[in-house]
Formats: C-alpha cells, structure tokens, sequence
C-alpha cells in the first residue's frame, strides 16, 4: 500500500520511452492492485493488462529509497483478492 | 469583464475528438482506457490521495489521455482542442500538492513527458536548454556530467519535470543561494491556447515591457503550455560544508537568520526547525531541551568564499545566541531530503498535509503562535510541526506540518478543511501570502481571491485575453468556469 501513494520517488530511473505512460509507474500499477484486492475499484482487462508488465517495475528496484518490491507487492495483492 | 466562455464538451458529450488527436499524435499515445486514465485522476494532493484512498477520485478522471512528441503536436493538440471548446490539463510528473494537475470536469489531460531532450548547455553562457517534460533528477544528473548544477532541489526533484517546476513557480532547497525557479528561468517556450507559439528568447535581462516569462512561470498550465525552457547554471561548487547550530528558541534564530540574510551573505541551505521539528528530526537523539531551535545550515562554492561566508555567519548566529552542535541531524537530513514524507502517513489511516506561506520577518513570530494555536485548538489529535527556509533579506517561508487522525473521512474532511480555511485566513490577516513555493491548484482557490483582491481580477482579464474559449486547466487559479 506505501507505494500506491508514494509519488514515485523511483521516476528518475525509468527510461525515457518509459516514462510517458503515467499507467506503467510504481504507484499507480500499486494502486490499482491495491484497490482492487481491497475491493474499493473493480479489476478489468485493461488493468489487468497493466499488471502483468513487469519489465518496467525492475527499475524501481533499485532506486526505491524505502527499497520496496512493488512487483512482489503486486503479486501478494492480487493474490489476496476475494 | 464576462468570464471566460465554459468548454462546450462535457462528460455526456460523445467523444468524436478522438480520432482527430490520434491523428496528431498516434493511436499508441491516446490513452482511453479507465485504468490508463486512473494514474491521471490525481496528482500529490493530500485530499486527492484521501479520497483514493477510499475509491473515489477528488475531481473526475480525464476523458482521455494524449501524449505529444514534440512542441508541433502539442500545438496541434491545443489547437484542436481549442476549436473543439475541449477543456485541457497539462501534466508532467504530478508532483503538485494543490490539485494543479486533477480534473475536476473530465478534461483531457496532456502529458508532457515525451517531451525530455536536453537541447543544449551553452558553458559560455551558463544556460541549459530543456524540454519541458524532463524529469528533474536526470536533468540535474546531466548537468552533473558536465560539471554543473542547477542549483535547483526541490524535495521533489525525482519526482518533477523541468516544466512543471516553472508552471508551478517552485523554489528548492538551495534556493538562499541560487534563487527561486523565477530567477533560473532567462527564457522559454511555451504554446497558448489557440496552438500559437510564443518563444521569449534567453536574455539576462530585457526592458521591453513586462516580463512575459513571469506570465508563464507560477501559471499552472491555465494561460499557456510551456514546452521549453533555458535556465542559468552553475559550475558545481568545490567545496560544501555544513553546520548544526541550536538556539535557544526559534524566535532568537529567526532574529539570527534575518541578520544573516540582511548582512548579504548566502548560506546555500539554511532550515530553521521549530521546538517540535527540532525533537523530531534529530534533537531528541541528541538530548536537547525541549524548546530549543535546531538549524540545519550549508555553505557551497569556491573554498575560500566559503570560508568567508561561513566565518561570518556563524558568528552572527553565536551573537544571537546560537551554540553549534553535532552534524548529525543534517547528516539524517541530507540522506533524506528527496523522499516522501506523506507516503507513510497517507498509506495509513491516519491525515497530514503541509501549508507554506511566507511572511515578513517583524511578523513571523506572531503568525506562528497564532497558526499553531488556531491548529490545535481544532482537534484534540492535531500535531503541529513547523520550519523556516526560503529566507531573504526580508522575510522567509514558513513551512508546516499538520497530522491529525479522525473516525472516518467526513469528520477528516471537515477538520481537514478547518485546518486550511484558519491558517490561510491568519496568514493573509497577518500581511503573509498564503503560499510560498507549492503553487495553488484549485484547492487554494478561495484564499487566492481574498489575498489577491483586485488582482485577481487583472489574472481574469490576463485569461480572457489568452484563452478566450477557457480550455486551459479551468478552475485552477480561481480562473474559469469550474472555479
């Protein structure tokens, strides 16, 4: 949940064609995993399309500066869902 | 004056826009899709990340999402937009704190940052040329390598564009020496509502009327979109170093810091903690007694003007009753002074915000204890927490920190809004201006008026003039329809 409101202290490490696509950030692919799992937003296929990118996640790896792993986050919250 | 002409598509409006901006910038870059468009119903306000922390949106999400290559598409956007009546909301990193960047009438959203190159570094001039939507981390760390600085560090440096930092008038933590984001800028770019462009070319200084970049820096998107600026740089300094000097109370180390800032000397970081601010960051570790003010202080540049800066100002601060102490609170400092502060609270249950105003130095001391009184009189759980950096010869930013906890959002709301109403009210009864450097979106809008009075109507006429139909960000600045 820390990354879905953290306002992605990682960006600077994100390539450049990356970084245009708000959607493919840290926080927002957290949020929309973390509001689905919580039952607060509904999951579709266009979010559920979002999710299974993980490539642009290993960027943030490294520079997090509270060294989270929002790929893993991802996986457990989804995999909380009702 | 008639206000400006309300945009004429709404959300029930169908979307036949569509296909001429995928026209322009290509299928691939118009983003359509609810949960694209989600990252783009907020940006850093507290009350945005609130209400998404509950489901909701604090305004609405953008009807869609378009991404331009390059100052000719973003023309083309606007104009399209702007023969279409269709409402827009620049963006770049959503970094504000204010709600610049949140739709509040399913506007369409632009995002800036494929607009990224450095265009150039002129060492002769000591300028940079920038696109507005680089990210202000890689354009630092491109100076870097080529042995400059900006000079300019935001807390939210990695988190921000180039642009957005103008846009919103920012200042940065070095800002007693190198200046406020209104000093760095010497020209820019920018296109208006109707897709004309307007380039005001790089000059130290001009006198042909007046300053038109100061039409543009501080307007959050609402007369124009920047799309390139060029701002002075510095060589990276030779030598930094820094000091932790305690007084008293904080009052004696405003007296300190003003006597420092009128004595011309300029400290690059100067942060004055207030009595709760000191405990927390690093006093209590160090066994200082309750009341006492912490500041944190560093001096960079050549070594032996450094030496003589340093020299001077410390003893301006032992006169004024101010005992160095260990680095390490600026130690703690300097390794945190880039992340997220709100994250950790906001990914609780709990509620913060900060509230920057600034204010003359012979009235700072009574707008604190009013402010803090005013503060925790509103709920018994409110914490108030308070410094002071941006000084100046004649006043400085107060910057504070309210936390508070409530049984659900209606009663946060509530108290939330109590908050802001008694301190911007104070502040501007005070003489101070309700903000300092976070700009102020839509969510100051009410004190913006009051503390702006006839000015704000010249703002108006500004607006009507530029952007007759009303499509820039309307109701950021207390300017349009959704005001």
């Amino acid at each position: 949940m820390f990354c879905a409101f953290c306002p992605n202290a990682c960006r600077q490490a994100f390539p450049a064609d990356v970084i245009p696509r708000e959607y493919l950030m840290p926080s927002a692919m957290a949020y929309l995993a973390w509001s689905a799992a919580t039952g607060k937003r509904r999951l579709d296929d266009a979010g559920r399309r979002i999710l299974a990118r993980r490539d642009t996640l290993a960027a943030c790896r490294s520079a997090c500066p509270y060294d989270l792993d929002v790929g893993a986050a991802i996986d457990q919250a989804l995999a909380a869902r009702p | 004056m008639s206000p400006s002409a309300a945009p004429s598509i709404t959300a029930d409006s169908p979307i036949p826009a569509l296909a001429t901006y995928a026209a322009i910038v290509g299928d691939d870059h118009v983003l359509t899709a609810e949960a694209e468009r989600l990252a783009y119903g907020r940006d850093r306000l507290p009350f945005g990340n609130f209400r998404y922390r509950s489901g909701a949106e604090p305004g609405t999400l953008p009807r869609f999402v378009v991404c331009p290559a390059d100052e000719d598409e973003v023309a083309a956007v606007l104009a399209a937009a702007n023969a279409q009546g269709q409402a827009v909301i620049p963006y770049g990193a959503g970094s504000g704190v204010l709600g610049g960047a949140v739709p509040l009438d399913n506007e369409v959203t632009i995002d800036l940052k494929r607009l990224n190159r450095m265009v150039e570094i002129n060492e002769i001039n000591g300028t940079a040329t920038v696109e507005a939507g680089m990210n202000g981390g890689v354009f630092e760390q491109t100076l870097n390598r080529a042995g400059f600085t900006a000079g300019h560090y935001p807390q939210s440096i990695n988190m921000s564009t180039v642009g957005g930092w103008a846009a919103c008038r920012g200042a940065g933590q070095a800002s007693s020496r190198y200046g406020k984001i209104e000093d760095m800028v010497v020209g820019l770019r920018a296109v208006l509502a109707d897709g004309r462009r307007i380039d005001v070319r790089p000059v130290a200084r001009r006198s042909v009327g007046p300053s038109l970049i100061d039409l543009f820096v501080g307007s959050e998107g609402t007369l124009g979109i920047i799309t390139q600026l060029t701002l002075r740089i510095w060589r990276k300094p030779q030598v930094e170093r820094g000091h932790v000097i305690v007084f008293p109370n904080h009052e004696m180390g405003l007296t300190a810091l003003r006597r420092v800032m009128q004595a011309e000397l300029r400290p690059t970081i100067v942060r004055l903690y207030d009595a709760e601010e000191t405990q927390a960051r690093g006093g209590a570790e160090l066994g200082l007694a309750h009341g006492t003010a912490m500041c944190v202080m560093m001096f960079s540049g050549d070594d032996r003007l450094v030496a003589v800066e340093e020299a001077l100002t410390l003893e301006l601060c032992r006169a004024g009753g101010g005992v160095e102490t260990s680095r390490a609170p600026l130690d703690r400092w300097l390794a945190e002074r880039f992340h997220s502060y709100s994250a950790k609270v906001i990914s609780s249950d709990a509620y913060m915000d900060t509230i920057e105003i600034s204010g003359p130095w012979d009235r700072l001391p009574a707008m604190y204890r009013a402010m803090q009184a005013a503060a925790t009189a509103l709920d018994d759980s409110v914490s108030f927490g308070a410094h002071w950096s941006h000084v100046y010869p004649d006043g400085a930013c107060m910057y504070m920190t309210l936390k508070f906890k409530a049984a659900d959002d209606q009663a946060a709301f509530r108290i939330h809004h109590d908050l802001w109403d008694r301190i911007s009210t104070l502040c501007i009864d005070h003489g101070g201006s309700i903000a300092h450097h976070h700009g102020a979106g839509y969510f100051r809008n009410p004190w913006l008026v009051r503390e702006l009075g006839t000015g704000h109507g010249v703002m108006r006429a500004v607006k009507q003039a530029l952007d007759p139909r009303g499509i820039l960000n309307p109701g950021k600045l207390a300017l349009g329809p959704t005001a």
